[in-house]
């Protein structure tokens, strides 16, 4: 078994190495679907770019198989993993009509942030992440 | 002629002083390249010191560099440090920073103050470092331990929204280290590295890296000035699907000391804005000044 200290050394050592992109998370998708591919999410970045210091929204909208689903309870977490931190205070989602949903909140810094959507609705409990450059 | 260009006959005959007498080992706190170091026959010092960092740009994810266009962030750390030999050997020391932040980006323009994370290291030099004209003389190995304590604010109690009230960082760490240090003579030297392994059991191991080297040229009259240079790595991301951050900064450092009474420095830091030598984080400057009390 590996010693956690030098486990973290060859971490380190092996980020030497060129950055592979990360095929993983979209960046600033117009639409992504759900990590269980139990929805579809439609999405609107305002403003896009996002900018450090000044409020950022996204607008939501849910669908399943069964077509939109406004009932579902989205929450949404930025996360800045290159530094494992967040916000504080995390955003506000509340209810914009037309069956879309509204996050507010500010980026605390420039940079390359996650936005994760944990989704609970018809379907049941899913996520999706999605990730943006701010400025 | 150029101002600077008058500068090189000044440089040159500097360069050619001779170095002083080979002085005792205990000599070491006026020639330390470290100067908040406790020499070999010193007792104790206490030291403060103030910082002024300021963010000039950013490396993106890809290591190119940006510029910080509506972004400010600049801190006033001070410093207050404290080193105890508690034997020829060994050498305990103490840091406890006090950080003052203000971010502005976008509307928002923040203030925040408070303790950062304090730092407790026993430092282990086995050897004795020898004048370079004596038989044995080469570079002292150093090892060092040591604790990162999270005495400061780290984001999850944070209340505000740019985050300039945060001090510290949200774990403690392991610390451990080693370097060579050459402080006798006129050319002191040292290269190290260090980890802080954060004591997280949430994933996989985070923590940073750092490699250090500082490269001087003793003056005579406790004048030493200094090279400095810094690599750092960091791996914050517990999932292990980020790439370490990276940063490389350069800068020079003027020390004055007078042995067993005080050391006073002064220097500039700055990160390197060149593609690939940064990724994922702040391109910082710093300029400081300290001084230390030695017993």
């Amino acid at each position: 078994m590996h010693h956690p200290l030098s486990t973290f050394l060859l971490a380190l050592c092996a980020a030497c190495a060129p950055i592979p992109p990360d095929a993983q998370v979209p960046l600033a998708p117009d639409a992504v679907d759900s990590r269980d591919g139990l929805y579809r999410l439609e999405l609107e970045a305002v403003p896009q770019p996002y900018i450090a210091g000044r409020t950022a929204e996204l607008y939501i909208e849910v669908a399943s198989e069964g077509g939109l689903d406004p009932t579902a309870e989205v929450s949404v977490k930025p996360w800045m993993p290159d530094h494992d931190h967040g916000i504080s205070p995390g955003p506000v989602v509340e209810v914009d009509g037309d069956g879309r949903l509204r996050a507010e909140w500010v980026f605390s810094m420039p940079g390359y942030w996650e936005l994760t959507l944990q989704l609970d609705g018809v379907a049941g409990s899913d996520r999706a992440v999605v990730a943006y450059e701010v400025d | 002629m150029k101002w600077t260009d008058a500068l090189l006959p000044v440089g040159l005959v500097l360069a050619a002083l001779p170095q002083t007498a080979d002085a005792a080992a205990c000599c070491v706190g006026a020639t330390s390249a470290l100067p908040t170091r406790v020499g070999e026959c010193e007792k104790a010092v206490v030291a403060m010191s103030v910082l002024h960092e300021q963010t000039m740009g950013w490396w993106d994810e890809q290591g190119q560099t940006t510029e910080a266009v509506g972004y400010t962030e600049e801190a006033w750390i001070g410093n207050l440090g404290m080193g105890l030999r508690l034997a020829r050997q060994w050498e305990l020391a103490a840091r406890l920073p006090l950080r003052n932040n203000h971010l502005a980006a976008g509307s928002l323009d923040s203030v925040g103050a408070g303790l950062g994370d304090a730092r407790m290291l026993a430092l282990w030099d086995p050897t004795v470092e020898r004048p370079p004209s004596l038989d044995g003389a080469g570079p002292t190995p150093v090892g060092i331990v040591g604790l990162r304590l999270p005495t400061g604010r780290d984001w999850t109690e944070s209340d505000d929204p740019l985050n300039a009230d945060v001090t510290g960082l949200e774990h403690g760490a392991l610390i451990v280290g080693g370097q060579l240090e050459r402080t006798l003579g006129a050319w002191p030297w040292s290269a190290g590295a260090m980890a802080e392994g954060d004591l997280q059991v949430a994933g996989r191991p985070t923590g940073v890296l750092l490699g250090n080297a500082t490269f001087g040229r003793y003056f005579g009259s406790g004048w030493t000035a200094l090279l400095t240079g810094t690599y750092t790595l960091g791996q914050a991301d517990p999932t292990g699907t980020s790439a370490t951050t990276r940063q490389t900064a350069a800068g020079a450092r003027l020390v004055r000391g007078r042995p067993l009474a005080w050391r006073v420095w002064a220097g500039a830091e700055a990160d390197i804005p060149v593609a690939g030598l940064g990724r994922a984080t702040a391109q910082t400057t710093s300029v400081g000044l300290g001084y230390a009390h030695v017993w």
